[in-house]
């Protein structure tokens, strides 16, 4: 199953299918290892409800829904 | 002399490696950005002095943000003689994305495996020979904290940078793999610089390189119309990126033995974290943490002790004597810890430090002058021009340093980072983004390096509106203004208590910034809210060396500032009240002739709607040259106090009853102000609230001018300062003093703000019609 | 005059023209203006940086 990582429930975990959005933002989601194939892991939302924190490449990582939105993942089972 | 530079992540110890390195004391925090600009200093255990360059840390070579500008292009650029790239061992993955981009570059390079200690006690394992290999670059296992490893990365990159080095690509193996060759070659051709790295960024149409190589961008547009891959398309910037992270996976990540199988497990940082950053429970906390260190820093009543067992104070205890005077030493020491109440930690150090070493000190050497055989102007030049001043500053040291401890605790322990998480969604509402938040915390130790540290945000508007509001979170220098301000106000007016006063001014000055940041987001510098992608570190125990570093700085340029500007601005305030225009010598009692008197006189009108200008009558000029004094810095303000009470005792023949304006803070300077002047305390508040938002001091506007670089802007800043200081003040003394204006100003704001938003409705009508 | 007041004018003197002289010789040199930690400041080569920038202009 496809959806956005911003629509992912806390613990929940996927692969990234692909990157869309563009320019700076997509470049920043690469750097910090938003590439497909990375496993993503949904850790939690921050005490407003965004931004989201999750685990990328072993590390911890924030970004907003916004940015997340644009990320398309495939949920693991 | 060889120069080699230090590159890496943001957060991976680059500066503690530097610090290590060069026996230097810079900056280090446990959040990503804390380095915004180059650092230099000299490695001496090489067999000839070796200067090292601490970079900012980056993600990748295609900057960002202004300060990752910086770090490549001093890679590129000023060609080092080797890049000693550190990798933070316990995130291999990411850290290993950037050596890939260094290792195009044709330098010599030593990678260095920074924190071996976390990864050993975690059980994990690297094969740093089997890496070495595969990279094609040395790699040295070190810890730059423990000082591990050091001497013999110094070793091997001395060695490498004797040789030179061709850069090598992970990409050629990719599809990419034949037009980045293509790109070189035609690069080389036209003789320019390390001609694989370039064209591996063309291809990724970084817009910094298309900019440079115009002509080639045409030969990678053709190759471009006739390639498809099934998943990206043709976009090539996703391309280079997964096909660098493919083969980091592949070829590197197998040389790490993790000891645990699972994935995702919960450390102990993992579960600090999730009482920190709780759902419900985050924003109580972050706000508990702020009081509790306002608490422990200033409050004369420790956890409440005092009132909650009605604890009897040292004159119910029969141990004062008829003057209020402490009967022995003992109960002296005694009084510096208790009196009715348990102090906190930072006000016994403080009473310690004033009572018992700075006034007694002062005290002493005053005592000395008074009996020699000096002339009356040079004991008053030497006790009221020279001591007054420096032993006011002086005695401000402990609330700062203390103060500074506990934001350095907060930026050690990586609590900083979680707080711009927590609050993003809040910010974002004022147009910024988390990331503004750090450089504002800064702000509470100093403006400077706050002002700098904005160049962590990418958005310019976003950059000029932080650097505006940072001067409001007031700084370690406008607290001596605050608790004198505060105590004063207590002690003569016997209302409220000092340190309430002192976090509601705090809290003054950050709500002053949030209301301009809104105001300025909405008017001048309106644009998109930027975006938010932080990496979070996680959450290590503060290293007590690093404090003490921090504690030890701080001290010593407070220390050489009391004793350089601040003392030859006392002497100079001294001079000029104690000459008349006619340069004759002036008595304390004849300051009103003073020139200083004559110039303050003509301005002081100017302040009367903020309560310190004409109604405070002949002596209120005081209060103006505090205030500008305070612009050369703001430590000023008080010793001008201390200074000007001198002669104002004098002069009005004040009867305060033993007072000593060197003890209690500079407080009995201010009571002797109001005293001579019959200030109100809406105007004293008032007065506080100017100091915090008006112009900073000179240090703060000459980096204000060189970040925000457009002259345009800095004009607006300077302009925005007067006002906002003029129109707060303003509204704190009207309200004060009748409180029905309140409904003045409420009406007034409520005017603006509609007019804001019909002014922006309209721009946004106007903008749809064009489309 | 006593030879204490004298000094103590040359002193007071002193220290007014030293601090001066050594802000603008800093600000000459480019060194950074600012009073507050520079060592442990997270940009002190910036106040220098700018001015260098401004020197190549």
């Amino acid at each position: 199953m496809e959806k956005t990582l911003d629509l992912f429930q806390i613990g929940e975990g996927g692969i990234v299918k692909r990157v869309s959005g563009e320019g700076q933002i997509k470049r920043r989601l690469f750097d910090m290892g938003i590439t497909p194939g990375a496993e993503i892991l949904m850790r939690k939302r921050a005490p407003l409800g965004d931004p989201i924190e999750v685990t990328v490449r072993g590390y911890e990582l924030t970004l907003r829904k916004t940015e997340a939105a644009s990320v398309v993942m495939e949920v693991a089972k | 002399m060889k120069r080699f530079a230090l590159a890496g992540n943001p957060n991976c110890g680059k500066t503690t490696l530097f610090n290590s390195l060069t026996g230097s004391t810079a900056h280090v925090g446990n959040w990503p950005g804390v380095t915004v600009d180059k650092k230099t200093g000299t490695y001496k255990k090489c067999p000839e002095p070796v200067q090292i360059i601490d970079l900012p840390g980056i993600y990748s070579l295609s900057p960002y943000t202004p300060e990752e500008v910086i770090a490549r292009n001093y890679v590129l650029d000023e060609k080092p003689d080797c890049v000693i790239n550190i990798v933070d061992a316990t995130n291999l993955e990411r850290n290993l994305y950037l050596t890939t981009q260094l290792m195009e570059i044709d330098v010599p390079m030593v990678i260095a495996l920074n924190m071996m200690d976390a990864v050993e006690k975690s059980g994990d394992k690297i094969d740093e020979k089997e890496l070495e290999k595969r990279l094609g670059v040395p790699v040295v296992k070190i810890s730059a904290l423990k000082e591990k490893g050091l001497k013999e990365l110094m070793d091997k990159a001395y060695a490498e940078s004797k040789s030179e080095r061709k850069g090598i690509t992970v990409l050629e193996e990719s599809a990419l793999g034949h037009l980045i060759g293509d790109v070189k070659i035609a690069l080389k051709g036209q003789n320019v610089q390390n001609p694989l790295f370039h064209a591996v960024k063309l291809v990724e149409s970084d817009s910094i390189e298309t900019e440079m190589h115009k002509e080639t961008v045409q030969m990678i547009n053709e190759f471009k119309e006739t390639f498809e891959d099934e998943v990206f398309g043709n976009d090539f910037e996703a391309l280079v990126a997964d096909a660098r992270y493919k083969y980091i996976s592949k070829n590197f990540a197998p040389t790490v033995q993790k000891k645990k199988k699972e994935k995702f497990s919960m450390t102990r940082s993992d579960k600090a974290d999730k009482v920190m950053t709780h759902k419900i429970w985050g924003i109580p906390i972050f706000l508990l943490i702020l009081f509790a260190i306002f608490h422990l820093t200033f409050s004369e009543d420790f956890l409440y002790l005092g009132a909650i067992f009605k604890l009897p104070s040292l004159e119910d205890l029969g141990l004062l004597t008829a003057e209020g005077e402490p009967i022995n030493y003992g109960v002296r020491w005694l009084a510096c810890i208790y009196d009715g109440a348990v102090f906190s930690p930072g006000v016994i150090i403080n009473n310690i430090w004033n009572d018992m070493l700075v006034g007694e000190l002062f005290g002493w050497l005053g005592g000395l002058v008074e009996g020699s055989s000096m002339s009356p102007w040079a004991i008053g030049l030497i006790n009221n021009g020279i001591f007054e001043g420096i032993a006011a500053v002086l005695s401000f040291l402990p609330p700062i340093l203390v103060l500074f401890l506990f934001f350095s605790i907060l930026e050690d322990s990586g609590y900083m980072a979680r707080i711009a998480f927590i609050l993003d969604r809040m910010f974002r509402r004022f147009g910024l983004s988390g990331r503004a938040f750090m450089p504002m915390i800064m702000g509470f130790g100093c403006s400077v390096p706050a002002m700098i540290n904005t160049r962590t945000l990418a958005d310019e508007k976003e950059r000029t509106a932080t650097v505006r509001v940072i001067p409001f979170f007031s700084c370690g220098a406008k607290l001596p203004i605050l608790t004198a301000v505060a105590g004063a106000i207590v002690a003569y007016f016997h209302v409220g208590n000092a340190d309430a006063i002192t976090f509601l001014m705090y809290l003054l000055g950050i709500v002053a910034a949030i209301v301009s940041v809104l105001l300025m987001r909405s008017t001048t510098l309106k644009g998109e809210t930027p975006p938010f992608i932080m990496e979070l570190p996680a959450y290590h125990a503060p290293q007590f060396k690093n404090l003490m570093a921090h504690l030890w700085d701080k001290t010593k340029h407070f220390v050489k500032k009391a004793f350089t500007i601040i003392l030859a601005s006392t002497i100079v305030i001294w001079f000029l009240t104690h000459f008349s225009f006619a340069w004759k010598f002036l008595e304390d009692e004849e300051i009103n002739q003073s020139i200083l008197a004559g110039i303050s006189q003509l301005v002081q009108p100017l302040f009367t709607p903020l309560g310190f200008g004409s109604q405070l009558g002949q002596y209120g000029w005081v209060f103006v040259v505090a205030a500008v004094a305070g612009l050369i810095a703001k430590e000023n303000v008080i010793a001008t106090f201390a200074t000007l009470a001198a002669c104002l005792v004098a002069v009005a023949n004040l009867n305060i009853g033993g007072l000593d304006i060197a003890a209690e803070e500079g407080i009995d300077a201010v009571q002797a102000m109001i005293l001579a002047t019959g200030i109100t305390v809406p105007a004293l508040i008032s007065f506080i609230a100017f100091n915090m938002t008006t112009i900073p001091c000179f240090a703060a506007v000459g980096t204000a001018k060189a970040e925000l670089q457009d002259k345009k802007r800095f004009n607006g800043t300077l302009i925005f300062w007067i006002s906002a200081s003029y129109v707060i003040s303003a509204a704190i003394y009207t309200i004060g003093s009748w409180w029905w204006t309140a409904f003045i100003w409420a009406a007034l704001i409520a005017a603006v703000v509609c007019l804001i938003i019909w002014h922006n409705k309209n721009a946004q009508k106007k903008a749809l019609k064009k489309v | 005059m006593k030879i204490w007041e004298i000094l103590l004018i040359v002193f007071c003197v002193a220290v007014v023209a030293g601090v001066i002289a050594a802000k603008v010789i800093a600000k000459k040199k480019g060194k950074p203006s600012c009073d507050c930690g520079c060592g442990g400041c997270s940009g002190c080569s910036a106040c220098q940086k700018a001015k260098e920038d401004q020197n190549r202009k």
